[in-house]
């Protein structure tokens, strides 16, 4: 695995996220590998069901158990096992050093107080300030978020906020105590595509200024494109591309990704109809033998129906697919 | 913009005639409860047996008559007043805290604890509620305090399953995933961040607790087994009217005690109905 930035602070080696429900044993997340640099933005890309949220909520060990269990051979964050920690010493991790936004910014804050109270709290939670320096701090957290008239927006129920105000007081809460990982899922696919853009602005600035790394969740090429460093392509529980960001848009290596890129409609490009990968997400029950992404693949070949491929190295990049494995002998 | 909220709430509980009524009468009686030395005209608890002083029908001096001890009923209906409504409010109390704790925490965690504890509660709720404060009652001779807690223990169950029932659905909204990300506690989660969510149900639910307490210790006091003389409440009043063989010669002694019951457990149920009305955000719009 090449990597440019030295610096490991999130190394999650065979992540394994099982659900049991009645009809059988969903694997959401089925042996993931993840690293994450300090300071650096890490896409995850993949389409809705393909285990992108389980992935960052297995991370903050926040996947109810029953019906769902965690495993993974290595989880750490700045060489600290995660899995090894008691409850108690993982909710001190979980908003100081790792905190999470989530799509909704409306369900995921509190209905019943106001953003002040609910931005004090955490800070008052988190690094032992009085009432009256958590609330100095909380204006200066929502100034940071660039929510004008900060003090007077204090008083403000969830419910009196725009959908992009939400998100930054979302993003003002998560950071507030400046996490060194931030993990960002869909942030912005609830927003239109103007307020989109402010977040994208913050998000970068959170990552050059205040050194927070990002884990960004997404199904958005294009957000990927303007702010992401490297790009984990997921399908169906696996990791099946990894890239730095130009490699993936300029040369992508699996099939899925090639298939993804492809289905982009062009301006310029005159063409009739878009083009789609046929067929759907696998049924997460039953996974089609050897290849997840087999069925699908306008590349199929023999093996590919027989064995799962492991991640073959390529120019840089990593690919889980059998085309590559010629190349490596 | 709190004030705002209450605003909206005030607006629409007013609208409400019965309900603004009900409590008008709420906050009459509650202040004749506390300043009874004041309007009281007689030593509530002064036996007088001279012939001429028992069950004296309603006269200027005696403004509702005396009882078969020539007490007067004016008084002891507002010293009554006290222990009935302290003993509906104190049960209330010991109900709301016990239930909800019991409720948020079945409903929050799940699983098998809230099978075991759900089970418990069906368990109580299948055991005849009277009898059973008659039993508890009867064997520990109890205080007014004592009573409270009886008839407590008896009625906490149907407020610990609604409240289970909300934290069931409150506990996949997102912003608790959200406040577990943050790093809150559990305990600080449930009753910090889910509770406030819960508190109209539960204000409501408790005004008709107290209704129905006011209810349960009048029949247990006029069976003998609530506060014990010299404390008195409108149900032992009601129990001592009963002793009067001839309730035909003295029928005030027991209509009075009867009446005051009445008027406060029917004001307490349009009261918590209003309320009801008033927070639910369905009926709102279509009463507006």
């Amino acid at each position: 695995m090449v990597n440019t930035l030295p610096d490991i602070l999130l190394e999650l080696k065979n992540l394994r996220t099982k659900f049991k429900t009645f009809d059988g044993e969903v694997r959401a997340a089925d042996g993931i590998d993840l690293t994450v640099h300090k300071k650096e933005v890490l896409g995850i890309l993949g389409e809705s069901g393909c285990g992108k949220s389980v992935t960052a909520l297995s991370i903050m060990r926040l996947i109810p158990s029953p019906p769902g269990e965690v495993h993974a051979d290595k989880m750490e964050l700045n060489g600290v096992e995660l899995q090894s920690l008691t409850e108690k010493q993982m909710s001190k991790v979980r908003g100081n050093e790792i905190s999470m936004i989530f799509q909704e910014s409306f369900s995921a804050l509190n209905p019943t107080f106001t953003i002040g109270e609910q931005l004090i709290d955490v800070l008052m939670l988190h690094q032992r300030l009085d009432r009256g320096a958590a609330f100095h701090k909380a204006i200066e957290a929502l100034s940071l978020v660039q929510i004008p008239a900060a003090a007077k927006r204090l008083s403000d129920y969830p419910h009196q906020l725009s959908g992009g105000m939400r998100q930054r007081v979302m993003l003002a809460m998560a950071c507030a105590c400046t996490p060194s990982l931030l993990l960002a899922d869909e942030p912005t696919t609830a927003l239109d595509v103007t307020i989109q853009a402010q977040i994208l602005e913050l998000l970068r600035w959170l990552q050059s200024e205040k050194k927070i790394a990002i884990m960004l969740i997404t199904h958005d090429l294009a957000l990927m494109a303007e702010i992401a460093q490297r790009v984990a392509v997921l399908y169906a529980g696996v990791v099946v591309e990894n890239a730095s960001v130009q490699n993936l848009f300029t040369k992508p290596l699996h099939p899925y990704t090639q298939g993804l890129l492809a289905s982009l409609p062009l301006l310029e490009a005159e063409c009739e109809r878009l083009k789609v990968i046929p067929g759907g997400v696998p049924n997460m029950l039953s996974l089609p033998d050897g290849c997840r992404f087999h069925p699908r693949c306008p590349h199929c070949w023999q093996i590919c129906r027989q064995e799962e491929p492991p991640l073959f190295p390529q120019n840089g990049s990593e690919v889980r697919c059998w085309l590559f494995a010629r190349e490596m002998k | 913009m709190k004030s705002g909220l209450l605003n909206d709430f005030m607006r629409a509980f007013q609208k409400n005639r019965q309900a603004t009524f009900a409590a008008a009468i709420l906050l009459g009686i509650i202040f004749f409860a506390i300043f009874a030395p004041v309007f009281a005209t007689h030593n509530p608890t002064y036996i007088r047996l001279a012939q001429e002083q028992i069950q004296l029908p309603p006269t200027a001096l005696h403004l509702l008559g005396t009882d078969n001890l020539g007490r007067d009923i004016w008084s002891r209906m507002l010293f009554g007043a006290r222990i009935s409504l302290l003993v509906g409010f104190l049960t209330m109390l010991i109900t709301i805290i016990f239930g909800v704790a019991y409720g948020a925490v079945s409903g929050y965690y799940g699983g098998k604890l809230d099978f075991m504890m759900m089970r418990f509660v069906d368990i109580s709720l299948s055991l005849p509620t009277i009898f059973l404060v008659i039993i508890l009652a009867s064997f520990f001779k109890p205080d007014f305090f004592g009573i409270a807690v009886i008839i407590g223990l008896t009625s906490w169950m149907r407020t610990a399953r609604l409240v289970r029932g909300q934290f069931l659905s409150l506990k996949e909204e997102e912003f608790v995933t959200a406040a577990r990300a943050l790093g809150y506690s559990d305990c600080r989660i449930i009753f910090v961040h889910i509770l406030p969510n819960v508190r109209a149900l539960i204000i409501v639910n408790a005004t008709l607790l107290v209704a129905q307490a006011v209810l349960l210790e009048s029949a247990l006091s006029f069976l003998g087994f609530g506060v014990q003389p010299p404390q008195f409440s409108w149900g032992s009043m009601l129990s001592a009217s009963q002793q009067i063989i001839f309730l035909e010669e003295a029928p005030w002694t027991a209509f009075f005690p009867g009446l005051a019951i009445f008027i406060t457990v029917l004001c307490l149920n349009f009261f918590g109905e209003g309320l009801r009305d008033a927070w639910d955000p369905k009926l709102k719009n279509i009463a507006s």
